[in-house]
């Protein structure tokens, strides 16, 4: 209590506490006994102590004028009145102060027979002993009041060792000297604190997570502090392996992307030599190759095709994994109708009915859900190709929620047995000869669903058609 | 001052030859000069290096700009074109294998008159070339030539 005086305040404690007793003696009665309480309650929140307002209140009697006889009797027990209520707050910052100590057992002396504060202390000393955290209390003068177990087991000390004693009798120099700077400060400073601290400790450098704060009474007067601490050595070293990781896949996504970049221009550049050369070899010696020499060299021009789009296609399954997702409501049948026409435009001879249900808004990424309904048509429109005449239909069922989209068609439909493999990178259940393809468009389909928190799946029969199904995340707005 | 010059700068010896063989197929009355990388195609533009004799009034028709290339790369070229107001109204059209949307962007941001993916397929790609080539040569009508110091 004896520290941290600024002198100011003392100075006009002594001014009020002067003028507050004159006015006492002089008769004002209650309301200048009033005063003398406020500036007791002052005087212990500014840390001035009990021999401090003794000294304050001598000094004031000394400066009043002199009196004798019965007024100076009735003078002296007033002023003792005074000292009595200026005084009453420290005793009210005792009792706390007393309170907290036998509840945490530190002061010994009082409440033994008090059994419901002995079982209340029992409870709370299980409670702090048992937890993992590191927990103490130090007094304003930075005197150990309480340790936990897990203290003497960081630590490496006895409670009784510590308790009674600063950090300087405990602990290294170094950790003594942060501990003691950074505990001081938050006492004074009156505000709980959170902070870091490296402990070194028999296995190696630990991170702990300190919560301090001071022990304030009802008066606001700090009598000290407490300190839990949460070993985060653990949580840290996760957060920093998941950061590495997170690097890491930056990186390798980077790198992915590097990739998908040169496979666009590189490995197209051969092929387009295989089909030019091929060509240029049928224009110019076509008559010198047999009919099964040109056949062939058909097949070298179809297979470097063919690898080209297996490319294109990987490149736009890479282009729907990245990026991020631009949200926002998409005109389902609107892109269903756009596609549905340039899909009729290509082939023109062609008699399919296209049924596209009106009004179909979800919300998702634009220029991908354009990409589902492309593959998704796509398929219905190439799966229907040997139908003289052909159904296809886009529509939503928007309960239970999410809404589910699909897409039937009337087409070659394929075996439920194989219905796991529709949806894998270059997986392909009819033949090249039946219908072309790269088996990548559903995996295309699947991804993008999947970026979206949505689930695709599908029904089908062989020559009876297929349904293809989707739903999507619904974002609340 | 006679026939109109395309400068194809592209440093694939197969992607050349199919260019060239597609420009002799159409109706496009030109001469092809090869710039095999970046660098070479700023020396014959601006007369440096082996073209220093050059006259470098004589504008080619039009620049055919592959990406890709040795020692600087397409987007490099266009732009050292666009910022020299000997050259900066020339037209350059990319021819890329690239359709990917960054390259398009940073190819029209660099100034590119028209960008055109190298088709895969043969006769898609001649087609696509002579094409340009018409187009270029024969249907567009080029700026007026600029004198060096009077943009």
């Amino acid at each position: 209590m004896s520290q941290a005086n600024p002198a100011a305040p003392r100075a006009l404690l002594e001014r009020d506490y002067a003028s507050a007793l004159a006015d006492f003696v002089s008769g004002t009665g209650e309301e200048a006994l009033n005063r003398a309480y406020l500036i007791g309650r002052r005087a212990a929140s500014a840390g001035i102590g009990l021999l401090d307002m003794a000294t304050l209140h001598h000094q004031a009697l000394a400066e009043l004028p002199p009196a004798r006889g019965p007024d100076g009797a009735r003078r002296m027990a007033l002023a003792g009145q005074f000292l009595v209520e200026s005084l009453s707050p420290f005793e009210m910052t005792l009792r706390a102060h007393q309170d907290s100590a036998r509840l945490l057992g530190l002061g010994g002396a009082s409440g033994a027979q008090d059994s419901q504060i002995d079982r209340a202390r029992e409870q709370l000393h299980t409670i702090l002993d048992a937890t993992t955290a590191v927990i103490y209390l130090k007094d304003s003068d930075g005197r150990y009041l309480f340790v936990n177990s897990q203290f003497q087991a960081v630590f490496g000390v006895r409670r009784q060792d510590v308790i009674g004693r600063v950090d300087h009798d405990v602990l290294p120099r170094e950790a003594a000297d942060m501990m003691s700077a950074i505990d001081r400060a938050v006492m004074e400073g009156r505000t709980p604190r959170e902070l870091e601290e490296s402990i070194t400790e028999a296995d190696g450098e630990h991170t702990w997570l300190s919560l301090k704060f001071p022990l304030i009474d009802d008066l606001g007067t700090p009598y000290g502090l407490c300190c839990v601490a949460t070993d985060i050595t653990q949580r840290k070293e996760q957060d920093e392996a998941l950061r590495r990781a997170i690097e890491a896949a930056v990186v390798a996504n980077r790198e992915l992307e590097a990739f998908s970049y040169s496979v666009a221009h590189d490995l197209r550049a051969p092929l387009r030599s295989i089909d030019g050369f091929s060509q240029v070899l049928l224009e110019e010696l076509g008559d010198r190759l047999d009919p099964q020499g040109q056949k062939y060299l058909g097949y070298v021009r179809e297979s470097a095709q063919h690898m080209g789009q297996l490319i294109d296609d990987l490149l736009g399954l890479a282009r729907v994994s990245r990026g991020d997702l631009h949200r926002g409501p998409v005109d389902l049948s609107a892109t269903c109708r756009c596609i549905a026409e340039r899909l009729q435009a290509s082939e023109p001879a062609r008699l399919v009915e296209f049924t596209i249900e009106d009004g179909v808004v979800a919300d998702g990424d634009e220029r991908l859900l354009r990409a589902v309904l492309e593959n998704l048509l796509g398929n219905a429109w190439k799966f229907t190709g040997k139908r003289p005449l052909a159904r296809i239909e886009f529509g939503a069922r928007p309960e239970p929620r999410p809404a589910t989209y699909f897409v039937r068609d009337t087409g070659a439909g394929f075996d439920m047995a194989y219905v796991d493999k529709l949806f894998g990178t270059f997986q392909r259940l009819h033949r090249t000869s039946e219908f072309e393809g790269t088996g990548i468009g559903l995996a295309t389909v699947h991804r993008i669903v999947s970026r979206h928190g949505g689930r695709v799946w599908a029904e089908g029969e062989v020559d009876r058609g297929a349904t293809f199904y989707f739903t999507l995340e619904e974002v609340s707005r | 001052m006679t026939d109109k010059v395309i400068l194809l700068v592209e440093d694939d010896p197969r992607d050349q030859e199919l260019t060239m063989r597609a420009l002799a197929r159409s109706k496009v009355e030109g001469r092809v000069v090869i710039a095999h990388d970046g660098v070479e195609a700023i020396e014959y533009l601006f007369g440096q290096g082996p073209h220093s004799a050059r006259d470098v009034q004589d504008l080619p028709a039009l620049v055919v700009l592959d990406l890709k290339l040795p020692r600087m790369n397409g987007f490099d070229v266009l732009k050292r074109i666009r910022a020299d107001p000997r050259t900066h109204l020339l037209p350059a059209v990319i021819l890329t294998s690239s359709g990917e949307e960054r390259d398009r962007l940073e190819g029209y941001s660099s100034g590119a008159n028209s960008y055109v993916r190298k088709p895969l397929e043969y006769t898609e790609f001649a087609s696509a070339v002579s094409q340009l080539g018409l187009y270029w040569l024969v249907v567009n009508q080029p700026p007026p030539p600029t004198r060096a110091g009077k943009p």
